[in-house]
């Protein structure tokens, strides 16, 4: 019954539930362990974006080493290629060196040849063989044995005529050609079945 | 279930999820910086070997191109001899 007390149940209002009108004492709001984790988790933060900085810039870098190889390896080949051409004109100008050298070296033979044939020409006149082609010695008549000459142009002739008439035809054969040969003297000796004969001339 | 599950999780719980979901990434992030940088490292290495070969190989085309300007020289002269 409302507004009486029972007397009887003098104890019964205390069975009655307590209600707190005060508010009970609130746990925290934040734990400690709450507050660690978002520590770490601010960590974690951190790292990533030092991680996230450094993958940025490492593949900017990454881009850029590849241009540069790239444009390294051209420029390598670029210089390959003009070593390879140097190589190939080096070789070209060495050839065509050794080429001019032999020919020079081959001129210089001939022309040393020439020079050395041109020189006993000029030091050792063939005198003898002239004499004989001018008088048309060594003939079955006529046969000469020995010709010393000196550079003056004078011939000593020495040889066998064989019979009179060789010996007449060696004189006239001297007179025909005394414009070229100038007979000094001639001398003659018999011999068996033979005249020996010394002619002394000069090359006029 | 999602808001069963979501009810149930204590503020512990949801930051430590936080704290493993955020270091996978990381993790992952840390790989992916590891090898861009093993990569860096590399092209640099190479890039240096490289160098050293154009370095070398322009020193030889110098040499070899004052070899060629000699041999022209001498090709002159013994044209000029003979």
């Amino acid at each position: 019954m409302l507004g009486g007390r029972d007397e009887g149940s003098e104890d019964s209002w205390r069975a009655v539930p307590k209600i707190s009108v005060v508010a009970p004492p609130r746990e925290r709001a934040v734990k400690p362990t709450v507050v660690l984790l978002v520590l770490v988790i601010v960590a974690e933060l951190l790292f990533a974006q030092f991680q996230y900085r450094d993958y940025t810039s490492g593949k900017t870098a990454a881009e850029e080493l590849t241009v540069e190889a790239d444009d390294i390896a051209s420029r390598l080949s670029l210089e390959e290629g003009d070593m390879a051409n140097s190589e190939t004109r080096i070789g070209e100008i060495t050839a065509e060196i050794k080429a001019v050298i032999d020919g020079a070296s081959a001129q210089d033979t001939a022309r040393s040849e020439l020079s050395k044939t041109y020189d006993e020409l000029l030091i050792r006149p063939n005198w003898a063989g002239a004499f004989e082609a001018i008088l048309l010695a060594n003939s079955d008549e006529i046969s000469i044995k020995s010709i010393r000459t000196d550079p003056s142009g004078k011939i000593e002739a020495s040889g066998t005529a064989t019979g009179i008439t060789a010996i007449s035809g060696l004189q006239s054969q001297f007179r025909s050609v005394a414009d070229i040969l100038n007979l000094i003297s001639l001398q003659l000796d018999k011999a068996e079945g033979s005249q020996t004969f010394r002619a002394e001339i000069q090359i006029r | 279930m999602l808001d069963q599950l979501n009810d149930r999780l204590s503020i512990e719980m949801r930051v430590l999820a936080a704290v493993l979901i955020i270091g996978a990434g990381t993790a992952f992030l840390f790989q992916l910086n590891s090898g861009v940088q093993g990569e860096v490292q590399v092209l640099q290495d190479d890039q240096a070997l490289v160098v050293d070969d154009l370095a070398a190989m322009s020193f030889e085309a110098g040499s070899m191109a004052e070899k060629l300007a000699e041999k022209e020289a001498e090709l002159e002269s013994v044209c000029a001899d003979v």
